[in-house]
């Protein structure tokens, strides 16, 4: 398992807010994202409806995960493919290298895939003694930087180019050559990427979705490299987690609609493609072996719990996009594969409460996410609960179980209340400005009343008018 | 390790839980024809997102379209045709098949580790989809895959008769057509792109740097 620091949550962002690359590379990222999702929806007609839709097809398929699941497998084997099961990511690491080591492969091809991260399949394929070589170009240039990806669909976001351009004349042995435009970043991970494909033995992929009615799994991207990893090598493995399930196709491109308006602002994203088995016996091309790998990981135990609605995601980041929190720290201070607010949830449900603490304190509540998750998911009601639980386990710092009791009782004084503010006012005036920590400063007072002075004053002028 | 542990482990879990509430239908008047479309509405969609639309009388014009259309770009190696449109190709004799130093670009079709490495690739699709501008290919013998997605520049036949609204009526139309589930149904929206370096698109990341849909009839 991909190790977690989530604990570290605090010291993590003051770093990333100190990594002026970094700033600069978010910088770039968040408008971008948001404003081409904001496009996107404003030219549908009734995106409420859309993302009512695709609610029903997820409701519907959770409610029936296990018929849901057994007809997928049945399927997939109807169509001469196999199917695998993993209750943790140690089995379905396991159970890919197996299929690999029987597939007498060495060079192996790979998509991006999410649970792949959360198991840290790489590390294990690499163990194993397997070369593996990314294809998404973000994953590519973060499998070089030895870096774990720091946004769910956009796994490079914080390299700028620059820093591309020095991994590539690292890692490449092409000579001297000029590496200042994207284009040329693009062309020569192309071309380099291309030979990997022609001779890649294995191609692991993730999945979008997983179809029962005919045990197809999708696979949605924009570069086209998860079709290649698909139908180039001679064995094709999907590593993927239960909750991807779908009834019909019908459900499938429900959730299709606002998948990539929500992650990239597109109405479609460039290649959307169901797979289904291996190679038919006319076809020219495709896999002689079609492989499903399904996890569990702890999700069954989510369901019919608090945390259920998690499941629906669909993992299209834009609750990463428009969190002021994750646009100032970025994905790695989270510590884990999934940052941003699903992450914060996803990350203590997955790991464990006390390996994730501050994660469910990494958030304003300012609401922003739960309002742009296509899939309806409560992720400041779930944070808040993972505050209870954490509250109720005693896992927070001392320091800030003291000072929520302190507050908690301070309030219910109404005359020391003020009194209490009116010295904290005057002692941080005091406070010599070198004792603050690098890079943070009080905040400047506004306006020159205070709220409670205003309060009173109003609650005269309300009494006096009489209401 | 062992799956077989793990499957039923699963699945006990998952069983035996609440019963599935009834989904409830957003619109119970949703139409079950299969609603077609315009081909206006088709190419200004796809154009949006990338691709270069023309339009053929019939399936000889349209590869006549796509001689042009080489000639025009200069993209001078004969293309990689799909199998299901090689005959009628050969007939029309629009690229010189017989002179050797072309034909090395031909897909040979029985070795299994042969590659297209052709610039351009002309293949059919199964139908088009209005809402989003997307051709559905199928893959079969006659239709293989890796042309969709290995060569710089793919040109795609789309039957103007084959356009419908949206993805519900593709599966509609699928369905009707009573194929075996291909090996994969590609739903194509334009060319191969990335903005994984500085959130800046650029087209041509692993799969073709362009797409020409020649909408036929
Ligand atoms: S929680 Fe919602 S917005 Fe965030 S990635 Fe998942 S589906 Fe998208």
């Amino acid at each position: 398992m991909t190790g977690c620091t989530a604990n570290q949550f605090v010291p993590q962002s003051e770093t990333a807010l100190q990594d002026s690359a970094l700033q600069q590379a978010l910088s770039h990222a968040q408008t971008g994202f948001v404003k081409k999702r904001a496009q996107a929806i404003a030219m549908v007609d009734d995106f409420e409806l859309l993302k009512f839709k695709a609610q029903a097809a997820k409701r519907n398929a959770l409610s029936n995960l296990g018929e849901l699941l057994e007809q997928f497998e049945h399927k997939v084997i109807e169509s001469g493919g196999q199917v695998h099961w993993a209750g943790t990511t140690d089995e379905l690491n396991a159970c890919v290298v197996t299929l690999c080591s029987e597939a007498n492969a060495q060079r192996v091809i790979k998509g991006k895939s999410m649970i792949g991260e959360e198991a840290g399949l790489n590390s294990a394929m690499e163990a194993a003694g397997f070369e593996l070589i990314e294809s998404d170009l973000g994953e590519y240039i973060i499998q070089l930087a030895k870096e774990p990806p720091s946004h769910i669909i956009a796994p490079a976001i914080h390299k700028t180019r620059k820093q591309v351009a020095a991994l590539f004349k690292q890692y490449h042995a092409l000579g001297d050559r000029g590496l200042e435009a994207i284009s040329d970043l693009v062309n020569e991970a192309r071309s380099v990427l291309r030979e990997a494909f022609l001779t890649a033995d294995v191609g692991i992929t993730g999945a979008n979705l997983l179809v029962a009615e005919n045990g197809s799994i999708a696979i949605v991207t924009n570069e086209g490299n998860g079709d290649l990893s698909a139908t180039l090598p001679r064995v094709h493995i999907v590593v993927t987690s239960i909750e991807k399930v779908v009834a019909t196709m019908e459900d499938a491109s429900d959730i299709l609609e606002v998948l990539a308006r929500s992650a990239t602002g597109q109405h479609m994203s460039a290649y959307t493609t169901f797979f289904n088995g291996p190679k038919r016996e006319r076809d020219v091309d495709g896999p002689t072996e079609f492989h499903v790998v399904l996890l569990d990981n702890g999700r069954s135990a989510l369901l019919d719990g608090p945390f259920e609605p998690m499941l629906n995601c669909i993992k299209c980041g834009a609750c990463l996009n428009h969190c002021p929190v994750y646009s100032n720290v970025g994905g790695h201070a989270y510590g884990w594969v999934y940052p941003g607010p699903m992450g914060s949830v996803l990350t203590p449900l997955l790991q464990g409460l006390d390996a994730a603490e501050p994660l469910p304190n990494a958030s304003t509540f300012c609401g922003r996410c739960e309002e742009v998750c296509p899939m309806g998911i409560p992720l400041p009601a779930m944070l808040r609960q993972l505050r209870e639980q954490q509250h109720q386990r005693k896992l927070e710092p001392f320091t800030w179980r003291m000072g929520l009791s302190l507050y908690s009782w301070l309030s219910t004084k109404p005359r020391m209340f003020p009194y209490c503010q009116w010295l904290l006012r005057v002692a941080l005036k005091m406070l010599p400005k070198r004792l603050w920590p690098a890079g943070r400063k009080p905040i400047q007072a506004q306006g020159n009343s205070t709220f409670m002075k205003q309060w009173s004053q109003q609650s005269d002028k309300r009494s006096q008018s009489g209401e | 390790m062992n799956s077989n542990q793990a499957r039923s482990d699963i699945l006990r879990k998952l069983a035996g839980r609440r019963s599935p509430e009834p989904t409830p239908s957003p619109s119970p008047n949703e139409p079950v024809a299969i609603q077609f479309s315009s081909a206006d509405e088709f190419s200004a969609n796809i154009a949006n997102n990338g691709a270069l639309v023309t339009f053929a009388s019939a399936p000889k014009k349209a590869l006549q379209a796509a001689k042009q259309l080489c000639m025009d770009n200069e993209w001078r190696q004969p293309p990689v045709v799909c199998p299901a449109l090689q005959t009628l190709c050969r007939k029309l004799r629009l690229w010189d098949w017989e002179s050797e130093r072309e034909r090395e670009w031909e897909w040979e079709w029985e070795s299994s580790d042969a590659r297209p490495t052709g610039t351009v690739a002309i293949t059919q699709a199964f139908c088009g989809i209005a809402d989003t501008g997307t051709v559905l290919c199928l893959s079969s013998a006659g239709n293989p895959t890796s042309l969709n997605f290995l060569p710089e520049h793919h040109i795609v036949l789309l039957e103007k008769k084959q356009i419908v609204a949206g993805k519900q009526d593709a599966w509609r139309l699928l369905r009707n057509a009573a194929l075996d589930t291909p090996r994969a149904i590609n739903l194509i929206s334009g060319p191969s792109r990335t903005a994984d370096i500085e959130q800046t698109i650029q087209l041509g990341a692993h799969g073709p740097r362009s797409l020409t849909v020649i909408i036929v009839g």
